[in-house]
């Protein structure tokens, strides 16, 4: 059976590669910058989660992922007060750029510090689970002590008694847990604010609160919006992905902007493409036209030229993401990408949706070829 | 319509086409009448630029003529509309050209398949043995598979001509069918033309300048500057 479709692009094959290499391209860019954010949102998101609280309070005012305003740990009191609040530990967060055991090469990555009060941390849900070392100690005046997770452990080459430099300090790894609960490091909560913010005690970042009754976590939520009144932030743990990517500054415009660009990038790359195969396929326009094909036939030809490229492309750029995925974990163990079902449908739609605008020009301009300046093309 | 009128499968009368050639208006048809009949071979014949090629694609349907009109199987060719005379050159015609016009990238069974492709008869049981029996009557049997560019000229030629009779049309029309062929190519496939006609009763209409060619035709229909001089040289 005769496949123009096949035949013309074994025949032009830079192009077709071209062709392919561009949409795949596109539909990895889309899918690794969206799969790298909603990723590390929802690890972040899943590592919050194991902790095991209920609820997390804190003043409503997001900055990347949490509140960027600090508040009076007393508070805590007036949490606890609540009807059917159970627990509700104060937890300082800082950000530090490096962790590295002393001596060794500083490499720039970005973690969440959490400063703790590890009694009632570890209570207000699963609580840590030490696979080596333990809890913070009292160890000598001024040696500064830290708990990280195993993933941060194995990622930074740290073992349990290791000697780390963190925020200017050297701090001795006292714990490793199989788990990250919130963050990845774990300090003492005076030990960081005395660090982080000198002249400043009793401040948090947020409080976890623990619910008596896990059944009523949404009429504690409700009590305590009512109790603490505008201008806090008080979420139920169970919906904090959502709330991240869409509290997150910035982040539905960056989607945003990716998707624009995996479209125009579909776009262009067809629409070139095509064109330029009309344009050299003018006579062959005409040959068909003078054996009777119809416009309707033509116009059919080039869609499914444009929409089998479109396609080996996007699988190819799944192919691309995969790779993309496999090669992030290998060189960045603590980022965390997915590669959703979901997206897979959005970065398809988006490329054929594209490639078929891309494609309407082309297969207009061919199907509205007179049919003798065609044939005497050259 | 008379059985005299039936017989007559191409009625063109005082057809005129003028292109419009930036400022310049180029008359290239200038008032032709002429008739084929139903199983005739017809030569028209003439130099260069005389606009047998623009009446070629005017009876053919792929151009439309300025004035006049154009009968073609009892079909008025120059006031059909556009899909009405692609419908018809898929269903009546088979054009032949002298750049023999195959796809490069297909082999010489699919360049023969293309018609009933774009006919939508590809799929019927009959469509492959249709084949075979184009390619046995072009003497290309063997050459299935073959690329036209590994063939010669002239069996790309006879290819191209089995395409043009696989939908079984009313006239084939060929426009200038050895120009590009060296003398024993140009026999072979004239002699080709001849046996189509002789024994399927094939209409067919070529247009050619070389008197040589013109001879094998039952008729020579002579044409200089746009218009005919002699309808039966």
């Amino acid at each position: 059976m005769p496949n123009l479709v096949k035949a013309n692009m074994l025949s032009r094959k830079t192009r077709s590669f071209v062709s392919i290499f561009g949409i795949a391209l596109s539909v990895a860019l889309l899918m690794v910058a969206v799969g790298l954010i909603n990723g590390n949102i929802r690890d972040l998101a899943n590592r919050i989660a194991y902790i095991g609280a209920d609820i997390m309070v804190s003043k409503d005012s997001f900055g990347a992922f949490y509140p960027n305003e600090l508040v009076n740990d007393r508070y805590a009191e007036k949490i606890r007060a609540v009807d059917g609040v159970e627990i509700a530990t104060p937890v300082l967060i800082e950000s530090t750029s490096y962790l590295n055991p002393k001596g060794t090469e500083r490499i720039r990555q970005f973690n969440y510090v959490y400063g703790i009060d590890f009694a009632e941390y570890n209570n207000v849900g699963a609580g840590f689970d030490f696979i080596s070392g333990g809890p913070f100690e009292e160890g000598e005046a001024g040696k500064l002590e830290l708990i990280i997770d195993r993933q941060m452990a194995q990622a930074n080459k740290i073992r349990l008694n290791d000697t780390v430099e963190m925020l200017g300090f050297d701090w001795k790894v006292v714990g490793i847990t199989k788990e990250a609960l919130g963050a990845r490091i774990f300090v003492q909560r005076d030990e960081l604010t005395e660090i982080a913010r000198p002249g400043r005690q009793g401040v948090a970042t947020l409080f976890y609160v623990r619910a008596t009754d896990p059944n009523d976590v949404s009429g504690v939520v409700a009590r305590l919006k009512s109790e603490l009144g505008d201008g806090w932030a008080v979420r139920n743990i169970n919906d904090l992905f959502s709330v991240f990517t869409s509290s997150a500054l910035g982040l539905r415009e960056f989607t945003i902007a990716m998707i624009g660009i995996c479209a125009v990038i579909c776009f262009a790359v067809i629409l070139l493409s095509m064109y330029n195969s009309i344009i050299e396929r003018t006579r062959e326009i005409g040959i068909l036209k003078s054996l009777g094909a119809t416009r309707r036939f033509i116009v059919q030809e080039i869609l499914k030229e444009a929409l089998l490229i479109t396609a080996i492309g996007i699988v190819i750029g799944y192919i691309l993401t995969y790779g993309g995925l496999l090669l992030i974990k290998n060189l960045f163990p603590l980022l965390e990408m997915e590669m959703t079902p979901d997206w897979m449908i959005i970065s398809a739609t988006i490329a054929f949706v594209a490639a078929l605008l891309g494609t309407l020009y082309p297969a207009s301009r061919a199907s509205r070829l007179d049919p003798v300046v065609a044939l005497s093309y050259e | 319509m008379s059985n005299m009128d039936n017989d007559k499968l191409i009625i063109v009368d005082n057809v005129t086409k003028t292109y419009r050639m930036g400022e310049v208006k180029v008359q290239a048809l200038r008032g032709i009448s002429l008739t084929v009949n139903r199983g005739e071979f017809v030569a028209v014949l003439g130099p260069s630029g005389c606009g047998k090629s623009t009446l070629l694609h005017i009876i053919g349907g792929l151009a439309t003529p300025t004035s006049g009109s154009v009968t073609v199987d009892s079909v008025d060719m120059a006031h059909s509309r556009d899909g009405c005379r692609t419908r018809f050159r898929r269903e009546k015609i088979g054009f032949v050209f002298q750049r023999f016009n195959l796809f490069n990238i297909l082999s010489a069974g699919d360049n023969i398949r293309l018609p009933l492709k774009i006919a939508g008869t590809l799929r019927d049981d009959s469509s492959e043995d249709k084949v075979r029996e184009m390619m046995d009557l072009v003497g290309l049997s063997h050459k299935m598979n073959s690329r036209p560019l590994q063939m010669s000229q002239g069996e790309q030629q006879r290819v191209a001509i089995a395409r043009a009779l696989i939908c079984r049309p009313s006239i084939l029309l060929a426009d200038e069918p050895t120009g590009n062929l060296d003398s024993e190519n140009s026999d072979r496939v004239l002699g080709l033309m001849k046996k189509l006609n002789d024994t399927l009763g094939q209409t067919i209409m070529m247009i050619t300048h070389n008197h040589e060619a013109a001879a094998v035709a039952d008729r020579r229909i002579v044409m200089r500057d746009g218009a005919v001089i002699d309808h039966n040289a």
